[in-house]
């Protein structure tokens, strides 16, 4: 029973339609999110550079100091090559693994316009300005009576997006952060310290900021209540946060002076960012194409698996070896769902390892097993559908009635959806049109995913919660569709004469 | 050893099956016999499991075919009067395929497979796909099938259509060999004269109904001989001397049929001729088993 099984499984596996759909889609997944992605990083880059460069003439004597970091979305270091672009000409590169520091006399002829990054994924140019320029006229005694002018100039220059800076008395701390991990409300702070006294990147002493998080942005009004610090020693620093979620920024201050000098920025932008980033990646096109497509892979899997040989009267002879009708029903149903997982696992597997390694951003494993099983409940739901349809009726009728089911499940469904909502009243930007259609999700086997997505989207703060879904009807529903529909078919499967 | 018992089936309101029984001992062939749409193929359906009936039940091998299935199977092979296999599968393949449902692994089935579809004069066939089999081939690939798990009980359904000669004789040889070998064989025909050297016992259906059973010794016997004289002015007195002779006479064109007469031949030509009779011709014939078929199924409606 077991090898006919596999035998079943395999012969199905392997016709040209289903391994052409796999394939397809698995290559339309990877091109489409990839895509996708292109575009989304376009606006919301996912490799991002910051770097702050000081120079700093004494007469004749020019020093400089380059130092930044390459990050990913998640604020972990990214290797790249690094060149230095200064009146369109390259004067400098060299290599980061890490963040980076730079001292190199070759770097201080001119001021640095620009800085070309390159990736193993992407190429970038960050380019820089001044924030600080000014110059000073050092007044020293050379010997009595004798005064010697000395002209000292200095810019502090930042390339790249900074989240803000702060001056606390010589020091000057420039803020990059990044969501490390939306479900948890993780950040990853960068501090970048420069010593303006000096003009190096030596700190003298550890210098203590605290924050707070608020509302509105740059409001000063709760900033006595400190709701952690951060202690900086080295001139790169990193951080790991924790974000209030039910606040939109974070507001930095130095413990002594702390009414003088504020940096604060606002997060709820970036958390929105990665909120795209997690919905692209659960409606990923691709994902959207299989769940689109492959149904008709599922009614082709049926109709070899059980109605083209019901209706030639094939399945008698099988049905004459040492089996009752309930094996045989079982087997081939066995048989379709086993290239159902199979299907799904594959094309779960290239999103789960594509998407974290080019989109450097991905669900955590509980979503992708979340995701994982709304598409099996989908096409399984469907395929327990298509199965029970083709093992009761003839070859002709069931692709008639599965082909219907198919347009309207698949393709009619948001039209269907808008009809009703039309006829109950509802108006289509409300949130009960948002309820209406998730209620008629669990009508609907292809739908059944869409309950996934929207229990991994609440697990990441991107929905608001809908009253008509229950954890215990999401999966109860889907549950009671393929119990329903597997014993209605072989409740007339038992007694259906399987001649020709 | 095949046990029908008491089994009904309806299609509809259509009653293809009226309380069928009989049995097929070991070492033993049943024909099975009737004319088309008497209900054999219904029957066969029923013991091999693969139509329920409405009532009654099939013992192979006291497994019962409608409680216990999957034993029952196991003992009985099937030959179908039109098998009809996946299409595009391969003999070989299709072949290990069906194996596996009796718990046998690939490697065994494949070479089993090789054995007996050699056996069967498929040999030469293993990879061709099953739709591109002739209807003899087909049938011969349905028996190599049904010998998989060396079964005492066959059952074969007008196994003989559509082979040729060869065919024919291959599993008439075949049939032979199974009864040495102690087995229970069902054939049905609708054909009398097909399962004449090969039957011990005939099951006569029609209608859905088990007319008559017989043994061949039986039906054998019940084979009489008719004179036929053919008259040139046969009338009324002739046929009455006839029927001096049997108590069965039948006239027909220009001739008188006597059924199993009483006398020599002679002795009637004789005294036809005496009462002044011209007699064109007379002969003596066996009564055909066809006769006795379309006697049986007479009688029964
Ligand atoms: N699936 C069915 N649906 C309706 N009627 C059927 C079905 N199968 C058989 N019958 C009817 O049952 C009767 C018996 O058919 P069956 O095939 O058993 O006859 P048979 O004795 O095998 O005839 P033949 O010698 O032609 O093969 C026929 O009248 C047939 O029309
Ligand atoms: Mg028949």
């Amino acid at each position: 029973m077991r090898s006919a099984i596999i035998y079943d499984v395999k012969r199905s596996l392997l016709r040209p339609l289903v391994l052409l759909m796999l394939v397809l889609f698995a290559a339309l997944g990877v091109a489409t999110t990839y895509y996708a992605y292109i575009f989304l990083a376009g606006y919301y880059p996912n490799v991002e550079g910051v770097a702050v460069y000081i120079k700093t003439s004494e007469g004749n004597n020019t020093r400089c100091v380059l130092m930044g970091g390459i990050f990913d979305r998640r604020g972990d270091p990214v290797e790249s090559s690094l060149t230095l672009i200064t009146n369109s000409s390259r004067i400098y590169s060299f290599k980061s693994t890490s963040t980076f520091i730079v001292e190199d006399p070759s770097i201080c002829r001119h001021n640095i316009d620009m800085i070309e990054i390159s990736t193993n994924l992407v190429k970038l140019n960050i380019s820089c300005t001044t924030i600080s320029a000014f110059s000073l006229l050092l007044i020293a005694p050379r010997s009595a009576g004798i005064y010697n002018f000395t002209h000292i100039a200095s810019s502090i220059f930042v390339c790249g997006k900074s989240d803000g800076n702060i001056y606390i008395g010589s020091t000057l701390h420039v803020f990059k952060m990044f969501i490390n991990d939306l479900k948890s409300w993780k950040a990853r702070l960068y501090t970048f310290t420069v010593n303006t006294s000096s003009m190096s990147v030596e700190l003298t002493k550890p210098i203590v900021l605290n924050y707070t998080f608020s509302s509105i942005f740059f409001s000063s009004t709760q900033i006595n209540q400190s709701q952690g610090s951060i202690e900086i020693r080295h001139p790169i620093e990193k951080f790991d946060l924790s974000l209030d979620p039910n606040k939109d920024a974070i507001q930095f201050y130095s413990e002594v002076d702390h009414n003088l000098n504020v940096a604060g920025f606002d997060y709820s932008y970036k958390v929105n960012v990665e909120r795209s980033y997690i919905e692209l990646a659960i409606g990923s096109i691709g994902l959207n194409l299989f769940l689109e497509f492959f149904p008709i892979a599922v009614i082709y899997i049926s109709y070899t698996l059980v109605a083209k040989p019901r209706s030639t009267g094939a399945l008698e002879f099988v049905l004459a070896r040492p089996m009752t009708r309930f094996d045989l029903y079982l087997s081939r149903y066995l048989a379709g769902a086993i290239i159902i997982v199979i299907s799904s696992v594959i094309l779960s597997i290239v999103l789960a390892i594509f998407q974290p390694l080019v989109l450097r951003i991905g669900l955590d494993p509980w979503g992708y097993m979340l995701l994982y099983l709304g598409i099996l409940a989908s096409l399984l739901t469907f395929h327990t559908l298509c199965y029970a349809i083709a093992s009761t009726t003839r070859s002709g009728l069931y692709l008639a009635i599965s082909i219907t089911l198919y347009i309207l499940f698949a393709m009619l469904w948001s039209l269907a959806t808008i009809a009703i909502a039309f006829m109950l009243g509802i108006s289509i930007m409300s949130t009960s049109y948002q309820e209406l259609s998730y209620k008629l999700s669990y009508l609907n086997p292809l739908q059944f995913v869409n309950i996934a997505r929207y229990y991994i989207l609440l697990s990441y703060g991107a929905v608001n919660e809908i009253s008509a879904l229950n954890s215990v009807l999401a999966i109860a529903v889907p549950l009671l569709w393929n119990i329903g529909l597997f014993s209605l078919g072989f409740w007339r499967f038992r007694k259906i004469n399987l001649s020709s | 050893m095949i046990s029908i018992d008491k089994i009904s089936k309806s299609f509809g309101r259509f009653k293809a099956l009226d309380n069928v029984s009989f049995d097929v001992r070991n070492g033993e062939v049943v024909g099975f016999v009737g004319p088309n749409g008497a209900g054999k193929t219904t029957t066969i359906r029923i013991c091999v499991g693969v139509l329920p009936p409405d009532s009654g039940d099939v013992l192979i091998d006291d497994y019962s075919v409608t409680r216990d299935k999957r034993n029952a199977s196991r003992y009985v092979g099937w030959v179908p009067e039109i098998p009809i296999f996946e299409p595009d599968e391969s003999a070989l393949n299709y072949f290990v395929y069906l194996a596996g449902y009796y718990g046998m692994g690939t490697s065994e089935a494949r070479s089993l497979g090789r054995k007996l579809l050699e056996e069967v004069g498929l040999g030469d066939s293993l990879n061709k796909k099953l739709k591109n089999f002739s209807l003899g081939m087909k049938k011969r690939f349905a028996l190599a099938v049904s010998m998989i798990n060396n079964p005492d009980n066959f059952i074969f359904d007008e196994v003989l259509n559509g082979l040729d000669p060869l065919g024919v004789a291959f599993f008439r040889d075949l049939v032979k060999k199974f009864k040495k070998e102690n087995r229970a064989v069902l054939f049905s025909s609708h054909i009398l004269k097909e399962v004449e050297d090969l039957a011990d016992r005939v099951v006569f259906i029609n209608r859905g109904k088990v007319v008559k059973i017989m043994t061949m010794d039986e039906i054998k016997a019940s084979a009489k001989p008719v004179l036929v004289i053919k008259l040139r002015n046969l009338d009324s007195r002739a046929v009455d001397i006839a029927r001096g002779y049997s108590e069965n006479v039948r006239v027909e064109k220009d001739a008188i049929y006597i059924y199993n007469p009483k006398t020599e031949p002679a002795d009637i030509v004789e005294v036809l001729v005496r009462s002044g009779y011209k007699v064109e011709e007379t002969k003596k014939e066996e009564a055909s088993l066809e006769e006795i078929f379309f006697k049986v199924i007479g009688e029964s409606k």
